[in-house]
């Protein structure tokens, strides 16, 4: 075995040791019940019925970009209303239902860092809601006929990523400022829904609840930077509440 | 200061808001609480802890040990407390999973262990047993002790001071120490005859009324003290207990 992979593994292995108790935590706490195949099945699954109802204008008309706009643009839609259901009912009926009924105050009896914990919750949320959406994507684009440059597949993993974080930090903000748990979740779940039933995608509230859908227009730019910006002033003002909030201890 | 603590006071008087004042889960309004260990050093058992329920004990256990590291060998608790590994802590009954949460205290090498209502729910023996078992590993490990608890004798057989909070204040402090105690109660038979033995032998003793019916107190254990109640059982007389008197029952009384 080369000195390298020796140290490589080292690496790992003090990587993986230092978030062990995060991980645990999140994995008993946060993501029980078979959620975690959720968040990566569901968009999965939907992309592949989502290419059944596009495929007969796939083979008619296979030059046409716009039927591959479309085809894109459903897919991205469902995953990103997917996981607005998904996470916002995470993180508001496991996450922050735990601060106040104990089970969290519980953990972090054990010896869980509620900081540590913080950010893991947020990056981890991020990167498996990212990889379900893009799994949906990229399963259409290697399966079956959906056309996407490469170019685009990685501008399109970035927009995605950091318009899950954006999702993410946002329902975390909210969770903080309100009370009720309810009201948290159905104050994500309207615009999203509302603003993808009768406002355009294109226009600026479009832009920014679902800014992975501009990479069709190819002005996408703007509102991954907009997104980012708010990603982590949210970050920031969600995580400071976060630290000074007292958390129940006991059911 | 102090390595075996004990916070004593009645519901609502602040035990359990000043544990989660040490533990960070709540900030104080001035001044800061710091316990000095590292989280990975300190065992905490809450009173009535969310368990996590879809786990079972198995399972749970294996997250002990991912948490804190190995349970030494001379340990089974599942013997121990009578629990089968495939059992799912949400068919546990209360007193079951009071067992369950006390695992923690004997996984890894603790500094501290922060015990809340430690018993609650467990029959008498269970409650015996596991006492003994939280005694062992204190000496096994060295760790020092808070504890908050409504049963006088958990305190005294668990702490060395005592703080009383009444109303989210401290109402006062006391040590239990074997060195400072007040004097010893002597629980016997024919109360007027063991006098009588004591005046002959030369030791003070005056007859109280307690919750345990009339007693005797003495200020110490002497040999004469001894050779005193040998007398009195051969003669017939019979001492059914001895119980040493700390300030803590005197501080209560004056409560």
């Amino acid at each position: 075995m080369s000195t390298k992979s020796a140290d490589n593994k080292s690496f790992v292995g003090r990587l993986t040791h230092r978030i062990r108790r995060e991980q645990i935590s999140f994995n008993n706490f946060v993501l029980t019940d078979g959620i975690f195949i959720a968040l990566i099945v569901i968009p999965l699954l939907g992309a592949f019925i989502i290419y059944r109802i596009h495929d007969a204008a796939i083979y008619m008309d296979q030059g046409s970009v716009a039927v591959h706009d479309n085809l894109l643009l459903s897919i991205l839609t469902f995953g990103k209303l997917t996981m607005v259901v998904l996470i916002g009912y995470i993180l508001t009926f496991r996450f922050s239902k735990g601060q106040d009924n104990g089970i969290y105050g519980y953990w972090l009896a054990l010896g869980l860092d509620r900081e540590r914990f913080f950010i893991y919750t947020t990056i981890s949320l991020t990167l498996f809601s990212t990889i379900g959406i893009y799994a949906g994507v990229l399963s259409n684009v290697l399966f079956f006929s959906l056309y996407l440059p490469v170019v685009d597949m990685l501008i399109l993993f970035l927009l995605i990523l950091i318009s899950q974080l954006f999702l993410i930090v946002l329902i975390l903000s909210l969770d903080e400022i309100i009370e009720w748990s309810e009201i948290t979740l159905v104050s994500v779940l309207l615009p999203y829904f509302l603003i993808n039933s009768f406002i355009d995608t294109t226009t600026l509230p479009g832009a920014i609840l679902f800014a992975e859908n501009t990479i069709v227009s190819g002005e996408w730019l703007m509102p991954m930077i907009f997104q980012l910006v708010a990603a982590i002033i949210l970050f920031y003002f969600a995580f400071s509440m976060h630290q000074s909030k007292d958390i129940e201890l006991g059911g | 200061m102090t390595s075996f603590l004990g916070l004593l006071g009645p519901n609502g008087s602040g035990k359990s808001t000043l544990i989660k004042l040490l533990l960070g889960l709540i900030k104080s309004d001035e001044g800061e609480a710091e316990l000095g260990y590292a989280k990975e050093n300190i065992r905490m058992i809450p009173d009535f802890p969310s368990l996590p329920a879809h786990l079972t004990i198995a399972e749970w256990m294996d997250v002990l040990e991912e948490y804190y590291g190995p349970i030494p060998t001379n340990y089974d608790l599942e013997l121990e407390f009578r629990l089968v590994g495939s059992w799912k802590i949400e068919a546990l009954s209360v007193g079951q999973k009071r067992l369950v949460s006390l695992m923690p205290i004997f996984y890894g090498r603790p500094g501290l262990l922060i015990l809340d209502e430690p018993t609650n729910f467990l029959d008498l023996l269970r409650r015996r047993r596991v006492l003994n078992l939280i005694k062992q590993r204190i000496a096994e490990t060295n760790a020092k002790v808070i504890i908050s608890s409504h049963r006088i004798d958990e305190i005294e057989l668990l702490a060395s001071e005592v703080i009383i909070l009444n109303k989210g204040k401290l109402a006062t402090k006391t040590s239990l120490k074997l060195d400072e105690r007040l004097g010893y109660e002597l629980r016997v038979n024919k109360l007027d005859a063991f006098t009588t033995y004591l005046k002959n032998y030369g030791i003070n003793g005056e007859i109280r009324s307690t919750l345990l019916g009339k007693t005797i107190h003495v200020d110490k254990l002497s040999q004469e003290l001894l050779d005193c109640i040998s007398d009195f059982n051969r003669d017939g007389g019979f001492v059914f207990g001895i119980n040493a008197v700390s300030s803590l029952q005197e501080k209560l009384g004056g409560l």
